[in-house]
């Protein structure tokens, strides 16, 4: 009764304030680099699983040692494709905008691509998709800093 | 942290009769699900926010713009770090807030 009463004041009056709870034009920091760290991460840690030699059967602690290492891989590798995924999606649908499209028709299929290769290296242990994540990863940061008119060249920590 | 906004009830409207509140009214989704586009809230201004409040206050960086954000951090010197409730849309802070851009705490939302 109140609550309603209240609301059609609210109507009635002048409209308020706005307030924002957007999250681009607050900061408007935006980097590839992020998602370039969390494939690189990734990317790393299905090479180590990869290079695992099993122990001899039978020798129960170095088995336990093994699978220990396994599971703390697959666990980083899991993680890490995972927020690679999540900082482009941020970066795809907060900082890029219509006009970019325009300049590069192909950019919606090249993040639907590298979001997907995400879940394929989260998935399996391909050396392969890992490193076209990482050639995603390459081409979003080259129309990333082209949009910004910066040259920023491309690096990978390891 | 992320205690939902109580709808106005008599000492809200009260408060509101005699002028201490203001209202605004939220743009974006970063405060899903607490607030959602378009909700209207009432604003104690001038109130001391406390962890876990939610905000209206001034952008440190871009003038003219007005915020609504949860204080996840209330730091020794006064000021605020604030971030909106919902982790998808509100990814990246901007620094903490000082106490003189705290517009006031929100203290309850008008039915839509």
């Amino acid at each position: 009764m109140l609550e309603t009463a209240l609301a059609a004041l609210n109507q009635r009056l002048s409209k308020p304030t706005e307030a924002s709870a957007h999250c681009d034009g607050p900061c408007g920091v935006y980097d590839p680099s992020s998602a370039r760290i969390a494939a690189e991460a990734a990317a790393s840690m299905t090479k180590k699983i990869l290079a695992l030699q099993p122990p001899a059967a039978g020798d129960a602690p170095a088995w336990a040692a093994y699978l220990n290492t396994v599971a703390r891989y697959v666990a980083i590798k899991e993680e890490q494709a995972h927020l690679a995924k999540e900082e482009l999606l941020v970066l795809w649908t907060d900082y890029f905008k219509p006009q970019h499209l325009a300049a590069y028709p192909d950019l919606h299929d090249t993040f639907w691509q590298a979001a997907k290769l995400c879940s394929s290296v989260k998935v399996e242990v391909s050396a392969v998709h890992a490193q076209e994540l990482m050639d995603a990863i390459e081409k979003i940061h080259g129309i990333f800093w082209a949009t910004k008119g910066r040259d920023i060249g491309w690096y990978t920590a390891s | 942290m992320t205690d939902r906004i109580p709808a106005a009830g008599a000492r809200e409207a009260l408060h509101w009769l005699l002028q201490r509140r203001r209202r605004f009214v939220v743009r974006g989704r970063s405060m899903l699900p607490t607030l959602t586009e378009g909700a209207t809230v009432l604003v104690e201004p001038g109130a001391c926010p406390v962890l876990g409040d939610v905000v209206v206050a001034r952008h440190p960086h871009v003038q003219g713009l007005t915020l609504i954000k949860r204080v996840s951090a209330v730091l020794r010197d006064g000021r605020t770090e604030l971030h909106g409730d919902n982790p998808t849309e509100s990814t990246h802070a901007f620094g903490a807030i000082r106490p003189q851009d705290v517009i006031g705490v929100v203290r309850s939302r008008l039915a839509s």
